[in-house]
């Protein structure tokens, strides 16, 4: 899906505050699926920033040529998707996380008025409940750019659904350790946790 | 239910960084980040519902217990009991459902700040009913609504005279119950925990830069790739690694029961000096957390190959 003059225009006005409501849920479902048009509506965020001498944002630190020296010293090891995380490690301390500037450049949470409830499509997840993508996320998975000569469209969905749940077996339990600092009941974030003992066969069943 | 809200905290990008380039990216971080409060801040918590989310916050410091919980989501139910705390400092957790003799899984202190709970409200709207009997105990219904669609709805049943969370069910963006959890019994000791005691000691709760609008970093560790974020409630874990060679870029995602895990291969930087195998490593981001499908895509887009990538 491409950015339009439609979208453009939407953004801007957006960022002015001058948006209607069924005009705001548009673009913002427009912004939630269009990488383009988050990464304009950052670089506007900037530019606002900037012109009204409010303090810019950390700019990214360039360190490509160290993301690049990580991938190019450490040996291809497999195909199989699951790493060893000393190779993460490696490459991923050279990332770059950015804070998602996605919205307009008021400071205060409790201040702004509320809008009427966004819709959104029922997501299809298979093996798993429906979710609802909000701000008009359209499904998952799905595949947003294959690779040159890479496998057809439903094989990269096919192989990324399987990464999640490999993923979700395998880092879970970390995650259930950080789940648990905020969650009112904490021993629920372990019992999430499908690799736990039988509790995670009795599930299968 | 959901309401989006028109404008929230500014946010900055945050680098990751090498360990040895600690100092070097400290200056250029903290000066603008968003440490938008001190630990110790407190906010107005001007009405009831407001209030016993407070108490429920600080109940595993107020009181000790012995329970039996159900624990159920689409995938099956567990039956549980937990304690809290144990003998050894941490709570400890059975699971009851086909072992004989189940293993005591620890579990640790939650975190106690009187920060948390201002971020919670700033995110969430508390407002409070006439609760159900829960194990025996009068309890008050707690909604957390969220004020806008990055995080999931709750309903919480809590102790009307300990604050305890006796029964909680967490729904998804369309109102579906995602998963939930009822004591069928509790028992409360006489006296609280002695916070000297536990161990590991209650983590601390430092919410660093806002990450998405509302989601605050909580901790990272570089050295294996792992961030963690929280609205004070819900959190996400971040996990980056190699993107397989000669993968495709694309994304998936799973949600069992509360918890989504959403994937995404994306390009890595590709510079003069790279051959034509290094350009094709990318990244794969992992996103796991208590969050809807829409967060997760833009906790993931916060993970950016640093600039001169495709």
């Amino acid at each position: 899906m491409t950015t339009t003059d439609r979208d453009l225009e939407a953004l801007s006005a957006l960022m002015d505050g001058e948006l209607q409501d069924l005009e705001l849920r548009r673009t913002l479902g427009r912004v939630s699926e269009d990488a383009d048009l988050r990464a304009r509506w950052q670089r506007l965020q900037r530019v606002s920033e900037t012109l009204q001498s409010k303090r810019v944002s950390a700019p990214a630190i360039d360190v490509s040529l160290s993301v690049m020296q990580s991938l190019e010293d450490k040996p291809n090891l497999s195909r199989n998707p699951i790493w060893s995380a000393a190779i993460a490690a490696s490459v991923t301390i050279a990332v770059v996380m950015g804070g998602q500037q996605l919205l307009s450049s008021s400071t205060s949470v409790t201040s702004t008025p509320l809008i009427s409830d966004i819709g959104g499509g029922v997501v299809p997840v298979m093996g798993a409940q429906p979710i609802q993508a909000s701000l008009g996320a359209k499904s998952i998975p799905v595949t947003t750019r294959p690779a040159q000569d890479s496998a057809m469209p439903e094989d990269v969905a096919a192989m990324y659904e399987r990464l999640a749940r490999d993923r979700y077996r395998r880092l879970n339990p970390r995650h259930a350790q950080a789940a648990a600092l905020s969650h009112p009941a904490p021993y629920i974030s372990y019992v999430r946790a499908p690799n736990a003992s039988m509790a995670s066969e009795s599930e299968q069943d | 239910m959901r309401r989006w809200l028109a404008s929230q905290n500014k946010t900055n990008p945050l680098v990751l960084y090498r360990p040895n380039l600690l100092a070097l990216l400290a200056v250029l971080i903290v000066p603008g980040s968003g440490f938008a409060q001190s630990p110790s801040q407190t906010c107005d918590l001007d009405n009831p519902a407001k209030q016993l989310l407070n108490k429920m916050l600080q109940a595993p410091y107020a009181l000790a217990f012995e329970g039996t919980v159900l624990y159920e989501r689409a995938q099956g139910r567990q039956f549980l009991t937990v304690t809290w705390p144990h003998a050894s400092g941490t709570g400890v957790l059975r699971r009851m459902n086909a072992e004989a003799d189940p293993t005591a899984e620890p579990w640790p202190a939650p975190i106690d700040s009187p920060r948390r709970i201002c971020d919670v409200i700033q995110v969430y709207i508390p407002t409070l009913d006439s609760g159900p009997v829960v194990a025996g105990r009068q309890t008050q219904r707690l909604t957390l609504r969220p004020r806008d669609t990055l995080r999931l709805a709750h309903r919480i049943d809590v102790d009307a005279e300990t604050g305890m969370a006796l029964a909680m069910a967490t729904a998804g963006p369309e109102g579906q119950m995602l998963e939930r959890y009822e004591y069928a019994a509790i028992d409360y000791a006489e006296t609280a925990p002695d916070s000297g005691t536990l161990s590991p000691a209650p983590a601390a709760y430092l919410p660093g830069r806002s990450v998405v609008p509302g989601y605050f970093l909580v901790s990272q560790d570089a050295d294996n790739a792992v961030f963690v974020v929280s609205d004070g409630l819900a959190t996400a874990s971040i996990f980056v690694e190699p993107l397989p060679a000669g993968a495709p870029l694309g994304e998936g995602a799973i949600i069992e029961g509360a918890t989504l895990t959403y994937t995404r291969g994306t390009a890595a930087a590709r510079t003069a000096e790279s051959d034509a195998r290094s350009a094709d490593r990318g990244l794969l981001i992992s996103v796991l957390g208590e969050v809807p499908l829409v967060t997760a895509r833009l906790l993931a887009d916060a993970v950016r190959p640093p600039a001169g990538s495709r």
